[in-house]
């Protein structure tokens, strides 16, 4: 249990110096971008490696709950 | 002669839409030049209180999805939330507003807190959601704030 814990804690420290060092990049790279010390282009390569995700469909299933709350006819809606 | 200030209002499907590889490029491209306006100064971003749990949320289920989602993107998060101006409940907007606004409308009460947030503030409302703007483009509500599709943004 006590060793358990332990490692949650440790988990924790991880993942909080993993978080900590990656704000510090953030900051870092709109920096340089902000001051001209690296261009638009090796920017967004670097945002396009770091930073942007796979999520195929991910947006689209968001876009399709919201419309689910707003209680459209989703037959009538498609065809509009 | 004072300059006038460009004011946004985002909706999350635009942060989420810069952080996605597989959206089309027009959408992803849209969404990641307002984000470098927005970190420039060049326009000012508002949005309600609702964008943080809309945003994070989102992560959380990419995650949770078994998606490669670094703690980059939270820093990210971090990064441009404290540049927004987020306009929270009982302070910037009301329930009841809010509520009557969507039913004018014909919007989910979620669509609503944004565009009442945008009609306060003299704002743009930017949206991923087409289908949406197809919507309020063919009600022409006459109180509507000025809304847009993330694609069209330059």
């Amino acid at each position: 249990m006590a060793k358990s814990r332990g490692k949650t804690k440790a988990d924790e420290r991880k993942l909080l110096a993993e978080l900590e060092d990656a704000k510090s990049e953030v900051t870092q790279m709109f920096e340089a971008l902000r001051t001209g010390a690296i261009s638009e282009d090796e920017f967004k390569q670097w945002w396009q490696a770091r930073v942007a995700f796979k999520g195929r469909g991910f947006l689209r299933s968001m876009l399709e709950r919201r419309e689910l709350a707003r209680g459209w006819d989703t037959k009538r809606s498609k065809s509009s | 002669m004072g300059h006038q200030e460009v004011k946004v209002v985002l909706n999350a499907s635009v942060f989420l839409a810069a952080m996605l590889l597989d959206e089309p490029k027009e959408v992803s491209d849209g969404a990641m030049r307002m984000l470098l306006d927005i970190d420039s100064g060049k326009v000012i971003a508002h949005v309600p209180d609702r964008f943080e749990d809309e945003v994070l949320g989102g992560l959380v289920e990419a995650i949770s999805k078994g998606r490669p989602v670094s703690a980059i993107v939270f820093a990210t998060f971090l990064h441009f939330w404290e540049k927004f101006r987020v306009h929270s409940r009982n302070t910037d907007w009301r329930a009841e507003e809010v509520f009557q606004a969507a039913l004018r409308w014909r919007v989910s009460y979620y669509d609503a807190i944004y565009l009442v947030v945008a009609q306060k503030v003299g704002a743009t409302y930017w949206t991923a959601d087409k289908k949406l703007l197809r919507f309020l483009r063919q009600h022409r509500f006459h109180d509507l704030p000025a809304s847009a599709w993330i694609g069209d943004y330059r």
